[in-house]
């Protein structure tokens, strides 16, 4: 990288995914009705996902690559299975 | 209930006025933040505050001490029964130590990793002799308090200034010692007063050559000691990783080797302020509870010092002075006692199973009889077998070091790590038991790892010359 160090790359990039995240949900809100069940499951997914990419980017710059799949599975997963959620909700709404 | 697509107007989507409008508050207020407050300054701030509410700030050392708590005497400690003869066992055991022994096709052990924990250890044992063993008045951590330098060395300034330097104020001259110590090398610094509770009661010296006795008491010190810096020196993470090999024992090695170097400078300052001092690494005094009472950590398990930001990854130096006008650290605590509790990884790792199981600290060891404690009760905590853990050094020919590689509190330096102690520090005890078993999912703290070995030496993502 050279004028940056990984974990400079790493913030910069999650900042960038953040703000995509939240356009995206101003994006949905606006197009789509949102229910509170839709908010918080679309919320807890963003944050566990982007938790995810920056404890496993991490774990992976100091040299522990079992953290960093671990922290996949802990945190990627659950952030998955919430956005998945997020997503079969969405659509059921648009069918009905 | 319904949810299906919006179509009136209100809901239309995001347009690009609202964008810009988005935009525009978002940057105003950024700006704004930013014009207001320094980014630096505000994430300092955060910080701060983060580890004050974390951090518990006592008046003494938050450990119990028992109404008969005496100091001990150094020749009653394990390696002071070996040195003086009094457990001859213990003497040829001791003797065995640091052998010339490698094995090349056994990761960790051969001649390569040997050579590392000697020169690691190299400046320590050159210039303090046998001071880890905690022998006093050896080298750099000699007593004399010269009032001239060498005539035939113009560089050298080991010796008291006669003008005493006038710092302002406490904090003045607080801030001055602990920047200098930074300087020399120091990673933690804390002041305390002398407490000679934590000091041993008397010392021997088999080896002193100015005709003075082996053993001698507080009566020859140069000078009545009225403060104590207390420095910790961070071990290199990946060498700890390897223990228990010999670059497992590197690590301290090097710690051992800046405490020698970092202290002495320190007491060469103190001295050029015209105030007497003396460095120590393992003499004089007992460095935990000194470190503790400086504010530099609490007492684990492992009867280790647990530093805030290196956890027990520290070796620890003090300097003795009749220096007082300084503002004295209190001791901190953020949670390590009641984590100690639950967790027991240092005990399960130990490999001679010298560390206690107890579910609570004690006021005495919970083994064997009093008869066969190398211990010294009387303060509330975690005693372990000490006959144990020398037995394993001297047969392993190595320091070990396994309790402190799988202390949950053994991290990088990394963001994460810090959140994760926040939140152990804030959650009630069975929370330890599920982060405890979640630090060894996540792959910390393997003690026996011939991959650590391997990554100690690899260049993988290494830059030696700064490119």
């Amino acid at each position: 990288m050279g004028i940056f160090e990984g974990i400079e790359v790493l913030f910069f990039s999650l900042g960038v995914i953040t703000t995509l995240a939240i356009v995206g949900m101003i994006y949905l809100s606006k197009n789509y009705r949102l229910n509170w069940k839709m908010y918080t499951v679309s919320v807890i997914g963003i944050f566990l996902g982007i938790f995810a990419i920056a404890w496993s980017v991490s774990s992976v710059l100091e040299g522990e690559p079992r953290a960093a799949s671990m922290g996949m599975v802990v945190f990627g997963l659950p952030s998955l299975a919430c956005l998945g959620l997020f997503r079969r909700l969405l659509l059921a709404g648009i069918k009905k | 209930m319904a949810k299906q697509q919006k179509t009136n107007s209100s809901t239309n989507p995001l347009n690009r006025r609202d964008f810009f409008k988005i935009g525009a508050v978002g940057a105003a207020a950024g700006t704004l933040s930013l014009m207001s407050t320094p980014k630096k300054l505000m994430a300092e701030k955060t910080a701060k505050a983060t580890k004050n509410a974390l951090i518990k700030t006592h008046n003494s050392i938050p450990n119990k001490i028992r109404s008969d708590y005496k100091p001990m005497h150094q020749k009653d400690n394990l390696f002071g029964q070996a040195i003086s003869m009094k457990r001859p066992d213990w003497a040829k055991k001791f003797m065995q130590f640091g052998r010339e022994l490698h094995d090349n096709d056994k990761p960790g052990y051969t001649q390569a990793d040997q050579a590392l924990e000697f020169g690691a250890h190299a400046l320590n044992a050159t210039a303090t002799g046998m001071s880890s063993a905690c022998i006093p008045d050896i080298g750099l951590y000699g007593w004399e308090q010269k009032k001239t330098g060498n005539p035939h060395n113009l560089l050298d300034h080991n010796y008291v200034s006669k003008e005493k330097y006038a710092f302002e104020s406490k904090k003045q001259a607080t801030d001055y010692i602990k920047r200098a110590a930074r300087l020399f090398g120091a990673d933690l610094i804390g002041i305390t007063s002398r407490d000679e509770r934590w000091d041993y009661s008397g010392f021997l010296n088999p080896h002193r050559h100015d005709g003075g006795k082996k053993e001698f008491g507080w009566e020859e010190f140069p000078f009545k000691p009225k403060s104590v810096i207390v420095m910790a020196f961070e071990m290199d993470y990946e060498g700890v990783a390897a223990a228990p090999t010999y670059i497992g024992s590197a690590a301290p090695g090097e710690g051992y080797s800046q405490m020698a170097k970092t202290a002495f400078q320190l007491s060469v300052f103190i001295k050029q302020l015209g105030y007497q001092a003396v460095a120590a690494g393992n003499d004089l005094g007992l460095s935990v509870p000194y470190a503790v009472a400086a504010g530099l950590g609490e007492v684990g398990r492992n009867g280790c010092l647990v530093s805030y930001k290196y956890g027990p990854r520290v070796r620890i130096a003090k300097v003795y002075t009749d220096f007082d006008f300084a503002e004295y650290d209190k001791p901190q605590a953020f949670g390590v006692a009641e984590f100690c509790d639950r967790c027991k990884r240092c005990a399960d790792a130990c490999p001679s199973k010298a560390i206690s199981f107890a579910d609570k600290p004690t006021f005495e060891p919970d083994y064997g009889t009093p008869d066969t404690w190398v211990n010294n009760p009387g303060v509330e905590k975690y005693y372990s077998n000490s006959e144990k853990c020398f037995e394993f050094w001297c047969e392993s020919n190595n320091d070990c070091t396994s309790c402190i590689t799988s202390c949950p509190y053994n991290k990088p330096d990394f963001w994460h790590h810090e959140l994760v102690d926040s939140i152990s520090a804030l959650m009630p005890g069975p929370v330890h038991n599920f982060m405890r078993e979640m630090d060894i999912v996540f792959g910390y703290g393997d003690t026996y790892d011939e991959k650590a070995v391997e990554k100690f030496w690899s260049s993988k993502d290494r830059e030696y010359l700064g490119r």
